[in-house]
């Protein structure tokens, strides 16, 4: 096998597959722990990117760490795994989109990615967010290991015979 | 001889012989008298004709004769003779019909009668070959007499004198014989009349027999249809108990009684009773030793179906404490093998005990009862029959009804099932694919769980922040602020976080975040601040009003806050110094 061969079939398999789920599962679920309990810090930190409309910072403070949670959830057992991963491809490109404006802008906040007091944004954060957005991408095409629902869908199958 | 004389002798002959004359007349009369007498008094045809044939014998000395007396209609005769030798009789006996036929034809039969000389008979062989005279007389309606008589012994013809007595004499023997055919046959009638009598009397008396037999029977009868009419309507056998016994009880004028059956099939004791005190309770058992006691002592000692047999000398059967009456008069009857029972009468009324006839109508009544008796059985087991057949009918609803229930359960587990199998593949086909909806599933998730999270959390925030809804703080324009900083009358604060204020701010002003304020207000600008002196506060985003809140918060402390109407955007317009 050539390498591009053996690069598909890394990138491509199921175990690669189910790391990245789980990973990714796991940062989303681990970054709305905090937002999700202190949402009025969350929701200073929404308001210091200076993107989103007065009336509604706090309610995407409120909403987006369940989202992530929820998501998050999905993606690492392995329930509707596509949606999931879009959800969360979703959000990283808006975060990073969000990075990168502010960047640009050069308003010099925290990134609040997990909790109110982090060190200030910076294109680390950017390229990082562009790296979990790489394995969502790759959880979205590929199939992984060990998805709870491909599980449950064979048992339906077997029940259905 | 003197003329005289000659006449005297000639009249004295004359006399003589019209003497004798005389008295062969007064002989033949006399003898006709005693022959009538004797012929009147004999009771039998033969002996008339016998005695007849002996006086014309002994009379004209004639030695043999016959007679023979015909019944014309039937053509049947009595011969009698006298000096016949025995094959000339049977010639007679046997040519009777014949000698009738040729001399005594039915319809030329003379009234009177008529004398035949045997020249002129042309009968060869009929009658004796030497017969002297024969007579023939119709002796009544019926009868016909022929009289055959001999030659003389002394071989002389007979005389027109001998002939006329010997009619008289035929004719006084027929009427002897017609005499005597009529008093025999009254005699006959009166016999035929006597038997017929007492053949009325006979059937009289059978009569009489007939009707106490018929009246016995239709009072029977009437009892056998009052009764029947009785127990018509009746189908229950309790009922038909209490009927049977109250009926014989009547009938029979019978103060106390009982009825028992007893069904062996279904293990089953009834009983009624009348004038006994106390109920009559008796099991299986108990009523089996009375019926097998009962058998013992019955006339039949065994009773086919639907029959009754009389239990002989009931009274020592079945002592008064067993049935708890003195049983006078007891039957045994028996349905069929399985249905048999007893029924007893105490004493009657009326009569010391039953008569045959009575006997026989309580037999009758019994045998009839159970043909209802069988029939209230028969009744009675289409009964529970029936009922067995509603009962299982009521099942076979209930089954049915389940059957369609379940069917129903059935179609709906189908019908479950087929669109459980729809909504598996779907979802299948779902399973590997990216759904718009199973995202905006999961937002709409997130922002129930967060907006109830958010309502019980201690560190809850509002939905839409609360200063949408504040009153908000005087507006001062960029002119009149900066106239008013100039003047040393008011004081200019920053509300943003300090990361904004250094990056860039207002030349004058005092950074107090909206977050910090509690904390630094005191610090930066508390105690300098003066009752007169205005708080100018500037300071928003897209995202956050942050002049608006700490403006709210000062107020409650200061009574001069008013907001820089347009904040740094429009200082820096008005080119007044910002910093850095």
């Amino acid at each position: 096998m050539k390498w591009p061969g053996r690069l598909k079939a890394l990138i491509t398999h199921p175990i690669l597959g189910l790391l990245l789920r789980v990973y990714v599962g796991g940062v989303f679920i681990y970054a709305s722990m905090y937002k999700i309990n202190y949402p009025g810090e969350f929701a200073e930190t929404i308001a210091s990117y200076q993107l989103v409309p007065y009336w509604g910072v706090n309610l995407m403070a409120l909403i987006m760490p369940w989202a992530e949670l929820v998501s998050g959830i999905l993606m690492v057992l392995g329930v509707r795994t596509k949606s999931a991963a879009a959800a969360i491809g979703g959000m990283l490109v808006m975060f990073s989109l969000a990075i990168l404006i502010t960047l640009l802008r050069g308003i010099p906040i925290g990134c609040g990615c997990f909790t109110s007091v982090e060190d200030p944004l910076g294109w680390g954060t950017f390229w990082r967010d562009l790296l979990w957005l790489g394995m969502t991408l790759q959880v979205y095409f590929f199939p992984s290991a060990l998805q709870l629902e491909g599980r449950l869908i064979e048992s339906l199958r077997e029940v259905e015979a | 001889m003197a003329p005289a004389e000659t006449a005297l002798q000639q009249a004295i002959e004359r006399a003589s012989r019209a003497t004798a004359d005389l008295d062969r007349r007064v002989f033949h009369l006399k003898t006709l008298h005693d022959t009538a007498c004797e012929l009147y008094g004999l009771n039998q045809p033969r002996k008339i004709m016998e005695t007849f044939l002996l006086t014309a014998m002994g009379l004209f000395g004639v030695t043999r004769g016959l007679a023979v007396l015909m019944n014309a209609r039937t053509r049947e005769g009595h011969l009698a003779q006298r000096g016949l030798s025995v094959p000339e009789v049977a010639a007679c006996e046997r040519n009777l019909a014949r000698i009738a036929a040729h001399f005594l034809p039915e319809d030329r039969l003379p009234l009177h009668a008529e004398l035949v000389l045997p020249g002129e008979a042309v009968a060869p062989g009929l009658l004796p070959a030497d017969t002297a005279i024969i007579l023939k007389q119709k002796v009544d309606g019926s009868h016909a007499l022929l009289s055959a008589i001999g030659p003389r012994r002394s071989g002389e013809p007979f005389g027109e004198a001998d002939r006329t007595v010997l009619l008289n004499l035929a004719g006084t023997m027929a009427n002897a014989l017609a005499q005597n055919l009529f008093h025999r046959q009254i005699q006959h009638l009166s016999a035929g009349l006597t038997r017929q009598g007492n053949e009325l009397q006979d059937s009289q008396r059978q009569a009489g027999r007939a009707r106490a037999t018929l009246d016995r029977q239709i009072f029977h009868l009437q009892t056998l249809y009052e009764f029947t009419a009785e127990l018509s309507p009746l189908v229950a056998t309790d009922k038909l108990l209490d009927a049977f016994l109250l009926t014989l009880m009547g009938i029979f004028g019978a103060s106390r009684g009982c009825v028992l059956l007893c069904d062996r099939k279904r293990g089953t004791v009834r009983t009624a009773d009348r004038g006994i005190p106390g109920p009559r309770e008796l099991s299986l058992e108990e009523a089996e030793k009375i019926l097998y006691r009962g058998f013992q002592a019955t006339e039949e000692r065994r009773l086919a179906p639907m029959s009754a047999g009389f239990i002989l000398d009931p009274t020592s059967v079945f002592p008064e404490s067993e049935l708890g009456f003195a049983v006078h008069t007891a039957a045994l009857f028996t349905v069929d093998d399985a249905l048999l029972g007893l029924v007893a009468l105490g004493p009657l009324l009326s009569q010391p005990e039953l008569s045959a006839e009575a006997r026989e109508l309580l037999r009758g009544l019994t045998v009839n009862w159970m043909a209802f008796l069988k029939n209230a059985q028969a009744f009675e087991t289409i009964q529970a029959l029936n009922e067995d057949l509603h009962r299982i009918n009521a099942d076979l609803r209930r089954t049915i009804a389940e059957l369609t229930e379940a069917r129903h359960q059935i179609r709906i587990l189908e019908v479950a099932k087929n669109r459980l199998k729809q909504l598996i593949q779907r979802e299948v086909e779902r399973a590997g694919r990216f759904r718009p909806a199973d995202v905006v599933l999961m937002v709409a998730l997130s922002a129930v769980l967060a907006l109830a999270f958010n309502y019980s959390s201690p560190n809850g925030i509002p939905v839409v922040p609360e200063a949408v809804f504040q009153a908000q703080a005087p507006r001062v324009d960029v002119l009149t602020a900066h106239r008013m900083l100039s003047r040393s009358q008011a004081v200019l604060v920053d509300a943003r976080p300090a990361e904004l204020f250094q990056q860039k701010h207002i030349a004058e002003a005092v950074n107090i975040p909206a977050a910090l304020f509690d904390v630094i207000f005191p610090m930066k600008l508390g105690p300098a601040l003066k009752p007169e002196q205005v708080v100018l506060i500037y300071g928003r985003t897209l995202s956050k009003r942050y002049d608006d809140e700490v403006a709210q918060r000062l107020l409650q402390r200061h009574d001069q806050v008013m907001v820089l109407e347009g904040g740094l955007t429009a200082w820096e317009e008005k080119g007044f110094a910002v910093s850095p």
